[in-house]
């Protein structure tokens, strides 16, 4: 058992409100946070990282090609695109989102089970890249306005070998288990 | 050309060289001339190829819509130009070609101009719950949901 008082434990507030998990945490304290259990589930998650079958635009293309015979996401243990939100772990939000897009997005992530994680990869994920001008009213500029994003992948679009680098940087994250305050 | 000259409202009917153009045939017609005009496209078995708008308030007052019909029998395009008034309506030809019903509604999302007798005038590429009065492609639009500046410049 862990301290209670491990500032590393905590959840965030919703909406100013605690959490039942909080007001269940603070009555009890944690039920059961074994850290070597901890160490060995994130090993697991991080090498059985399952996308979610998801494109928005042109960097799919590149995500299929990453995960395709040529490079085979399957040698990090990712190249299980996940056709339903609840069995995925990770969301790949390849291309542009524009306005409309809003919404499904918003819903996938909410239907996807924590702990999740999300990968912004090309320029238009980034910022908004090439669509993005003064007054632009079609796209949104950056996933991260969207959904807490974990990795950046640079490109236009990015090569496979950068998918899988982020793949890789999102391994080493999850295997340094500070991301579980989801 | 011979297929609309017996239509009233036709105002000016031009061949144009197609080499140079990429159509056949021009007509300018006025609003009251449409539907006989879509009419008498549609019993010739032309289809709408595209149809879109071009904002000329500036410099003429008006909206200038823009119809492409094509027929792949003795290929032919002809294109149609009808300027509206900004408070006017047009008619609406999706009874004939059930093409324009989607194009008629970008036309009002991008533009905000309205189809009198159209069957479901809402947008399409804009999301549902975009301020009204709110149409991209027009001259003087002004995003009202833009957070201000991009890349630190002031809209």
């Amino acid at each position: 058992m862990s301290d209670p008082k491990d500032p590393s434990l905590e959840l965030p507030l919703v909406n100013g409100n605690p959490t039942h998990t909080e007001i269940l945490r603070e009555e009890v304290g944690p039920l059961i946070h074994i850290d070597s259990l901890e160490n060995l589930l994130n090993h697991a998650r991080a090498r059985s990282l399952w996308p979610l079958t998801f494109g928005l635009a042109c960097c799919a293309i590149e995500m299929m090609a990453a995960g395709a015979s040529r490079f085979d996401l399957d040698r990090l243990g990712a190249g299980v695109f996940r056709p339903s939100a609840r069995q995925a772990d990770v969301m790949i939000l390849a291309g542009t989102i524009s306005r409309k897009m809003i919404e499904p997005i918003k819903t996938l992530w909410d239907q996807m089970p924590a702990p999740k994680w999300a990968i912004a990869m090309g320029g238009c994920t980034i910022d908004g890249g090439p669509f993005k001008y003064p007054g632009q009213y079609a796209i949104v500029e950056g996933a991260d306005k969207i959904v807490p994003v974990d990795v950046y992948v640079p490109g236009c679009p990015p090569r496979p070998e950068a998918l899988f680098a982020a793949l890789i940087k999102l391994e080493e994250k999850i295997k340094a288990g500070k991301n579980f305050k989801k | 050309m011979s297929l609309l000259a017996h239509i009233e409202g036709v105002q000016e009917s031009t061949d144009i060289d197609y080499n140079a153009k990429g159509f056949h045939h021009l007509h300018v017609i006025l609003i009251d001339a449409l539907p006989q005009v879509t009419q008498t496209f549609y019993d010739s078995g032309f289809y709408l190829e595209m149809m879109t708008c071009q904002d000329r308030r500036e410099a003429d007052g008006v909206f200038r819509l823009v119809y492409q019909f094509c027929t792949l029998g003795a290929p032919q395009r002809h294109l149609v130009h009808l300027h509206i008034d900004p408070a006017t309506e047009a008619p609406s030809m999706a009874h004939i070609f059930p093409a324009a019903d989607w194009l008629e509604r970008e036309v009002f999302d991008m533009y905000g101009v309205r189809f009198s007798n159209h069957p479901n005038l809402i947008r399409i590429l804009m999301p549902e719950d975009y301020p009204a009065g709110a149409h991209p492609l027009l001259k003087d639009f002004v995003d009202p949901e833009s957070e201000g500046e991009a890349d630190g410049q002031p809209v």
